[in-house]
């Protein structure tokens, strides 16, 4: 059990929840295996799939503009079985329904193994810088969630969230043998929507911190100050520099 | 022939060229100082001048009495190890060089160094009668801290209306803003298009346009937004037609994981880029991560203004927060702009970032990404001469077989 296992129901509910508010909700089911997810996509995938730059001019939407809305969440189990692999889920409107224009973006990705321990998160979260991996989608470089490009070429040859997810899965799974299972969810129904799955984020952004602290103190480094003066063995050196500051500054007062 | 990107270094560097004891965002109002990047958009909606002193300071470094600036300095008996910038900034203010202020607004970002500062200011003895604000920056990055920071901020506004006697123009505010999130956008559009291969431009332009946008008298202002259009689109240009920078031949791409100093670029990276053809990609200063302003309320805002305080201004994000998120950024420029090496200069001031060389020289090591430390003074060349450090740059790049 993973310290993320518990927030794949809140994912489920989530879904659920949108879906009896009337969202318009697609399901997808793609193969496993990294080649199969990749056979058949309009666009190519894997390292050098692109320059890395889709120009303004060559823009044909762009999804998850901070004005619009964006939100990426990162979720990973050492119980494959909790999720449904293969899974693409759109909550809202597709690439070709957004007439070119912006959309909202959430982006829920869920990974599975046997072998997954809470020290792989460091690893999974590189794994998901895609950089030029994807033919005809940049993510641009913009640290807090996820900003991307699709260009006019891909849409043109049908590049659709569908297309999005499969890429992801072949990159995730070809990256990390670890991997057994994995299912995406995508939203771009509304700033609204994005804003419910943020509560979500943060949350598990709180957990991440913990498993990051956790990280370093594997390599010897404790990240996490839980020691005051009091309980501070370096508190006289401290307290000298303090008195010497002090008479400094009487000094200069005079 | 002059090309655009000379115009547009000429039109920035007019403006920025010999700024150093005078206002830095110079305008007809009152006068504001303090010992960081306080948030532009406030003093430009306010309709005041605004400085940083920790800028002036950096800016003195730059001067062609450098030199004797920085001796002086150190003359004063500040601590040695101080980082230099803050020693001319002290030394300013000492020698009581520095326009006394209509208001003083500091905090505790975003090094200790700048801290000492803004406590030097605040309890600068002639300067006693000038109100004053002091404001706390947490180090982390959650919407708690952005939320805390940005009240400060608010309070912040309140503070001058009540001081200056009068109120923030609101509207003008939302204005301002709206013309900065254009000007950011551009600056993030540029950007991207240093990840092209080769560089299509000078990467340096990058902080040209920050700070040109940020510290000059045409702070947040169309001509800005102009230059920054001309510099997206003739960059768009050559990255179409896939060429690079012109008269270099691209080998190598490094990031130089620190600020860029007064003097790194001028000497150290211009003779990189000729004589090995090796790029300086990014720097903190001209890594761009400004998230738009959220102008839904006036609540939003002043969170934004807070995330933006202590994450998207380029020194605030690399000094404030963990070794993670340090390293973290590492990771990503090399991934996201095809970085081939990492320059980690190791200011002499940057006591945070030097606790962390070994971490990020390990990581770099595990991840096969050739590193090199060099433990220089980004505001003063004597320390380590820019010759010396050229070879010992010129070595790494032989020894790694990059060049
Ligand atoms: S250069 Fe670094 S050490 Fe010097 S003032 Fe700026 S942030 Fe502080």
């Amino acid at each position: 059990m993973t310290v993320f296992d518990a927030y794949i129901p809140k994912i489920a509910e989530y879904v659920e929840n949108m879906r009896a508010t009337g969202r318009q909700i697609s399901v997808f089911s793609a193969p496993s295996s990294p080649q199969e997810l990749k056979d058949g996509l309009p666009i190519k995938v894997g390292p050098g799939s692109n320059s890395g730059i889709i120009l303004r001019e060559d823009t044909y939407m762009e999804l998850g503009n901070p004005e619009a809305g964006s939100c990426a969440i990162m979720l990973f189990t050492d119980r494959p079985q909790l999720i449904k692999d293969g899974a693409i889920t759109i909550i809202g409107p597709d690439i070709k329904d957004s007439g070119g224009k912006s959309l909202p973006f959430g982006q829920v990705v869920i990974i599975g193994g046997t072998g997954l321990d809470d020290n792989e998160h460091e690893a999974l979260k590189h794994t998901g810088f895609i950089g030029d991996q994807i033919q005809g989608y940049m993510v641009r470089s913009y640290t807090q969630s996820i900003w991307s490009r699709v260009s006019k070429d891909a849409a043109e040859k049908g590049f659709s969230l569908e297309t999005l997810g499969r890429a992801l899965m072949a990159l995730y799974k070809s990256g990390d043998s670890k991997i057994h299972a994995m299912e995406t969810i995508f939203v771009t129904s509304g700033k609204d929507d994005i804003k419910l799955l943020d509560e979500i984020a943060m949350q598990v952004q709180k957990i991440t911190k913990e498993l990051v602290m956790q990280t370093w103190k594997i390599r010897g480094y404790d990240i996490d100050c839980a020691s005051d003066c009091s309980s501070c063995s370096d508190k006289p050196v401290c307290d000298d520099i303090r008195e010497v500051l002090k008479e400094k500054k009487m000094d200069y007062d005079k | 022939m002059i090309n655009v990107y000379s115009q547009l270094q000429m039109l920035a560097g007019k403006a920025l060229g010999g700024l150093c004891l005078d206002p830095q965002n110079a305008s007809p109002g009152p006068f504001v100082l303090g010992n960081g990047d306080f948030f532009i958009e406030i003093p430009v909606a306010y309709g005041c001048s605004y400085s940083d002193i920790t800028l002036t300071g950096a800016n003195g470094t730059a001067m062609p009495d450098a030199s004797e600036l920085i001796d002086k300095a150190i003359e004063t008996g500040v601590e040695s190890r101080m980082c230099t910038a803050i020693k001319v900034a002290c030394y300013y203010l000492e020698a009581g060089l520095v326009r006394k202020p209509d208001l003083i607004i500091t905090s505790n970002s975003c090094c200790d160094a700048m801290d000492t500062l803004g406590n030097l200011l605040n309890g600068y003895k002639p300067w006693a009668d000038v109100p004053k604000f002091i404001m706390d920056a947490p180090h982390s990055f959650d919407e708690e801290s952005y939320k805390y920071m940005g009240k400060q901020l608010r309070q912040a506004v309140t503070f001058m209306e009540d001081v200056f006697g009068r109120k923030m123009d609101w509207d003008r505010l939302r204005e301002v803003c709206v013309l900065s999130n254009k000007q950011d956008q551009l600056l993030l559009e540029f950007q991207e298009l240093k990840k092209a291969v080769p560089c299509p431009a000078n990467p340096d332009l990058s902080r040209l346009g920050f700070a040109y946008d940020r510290w000059t008298g045409e702070r947040v202002s169309p001509q800005i937004t102009d230059w920054l259009e001309q510099l997206v689109c003739a960059t768009e240009e050559r990255v179409k037609a896939k060429l690079g920078i012109e008269g270099v031949n691209e080998k190598v791409r490094f990031l130089w994981q620190d600020l860029a100093g007064s003097w790194p670029p001028g000497t150290l990276w211009a003779r990189l880029q000729q004589e090995l053809g090796a790029i300086a990609i990014m720097d903190y200063m001209s890594y761009c991560t400004l998230t738009p302003i959220d102008l839904t309320s006036e609540e939003t805002m002043f969170t934004s203004f807070g995330k933006r305080f202590l994450l998207e201004d380029p020194m605030n994000r690399q000094a404030l927060h963990t070794t993670d998120f340090f390293c973290n950024d590492i990771l990503q420029i090399v991934k996201d702009f095809k970085c081939d090496a990492v320059i980690m200069p190791a200011h002499i001031g940057h006591r945070d970032t030097n606790s962390r060389l070994k971490i990020v020289r390990d990581m770099c090591r595990e991840k096969d990404i050739p590193c090199l430390v060099l433990g220089i003074d980004i505001w003063d060349k004597r320390y380590m001469p820019p010759d010396v450090v050229f070879d010992r740059i010129s070595t790494f790049f032989q020894t790694t077989g990059l060049v």
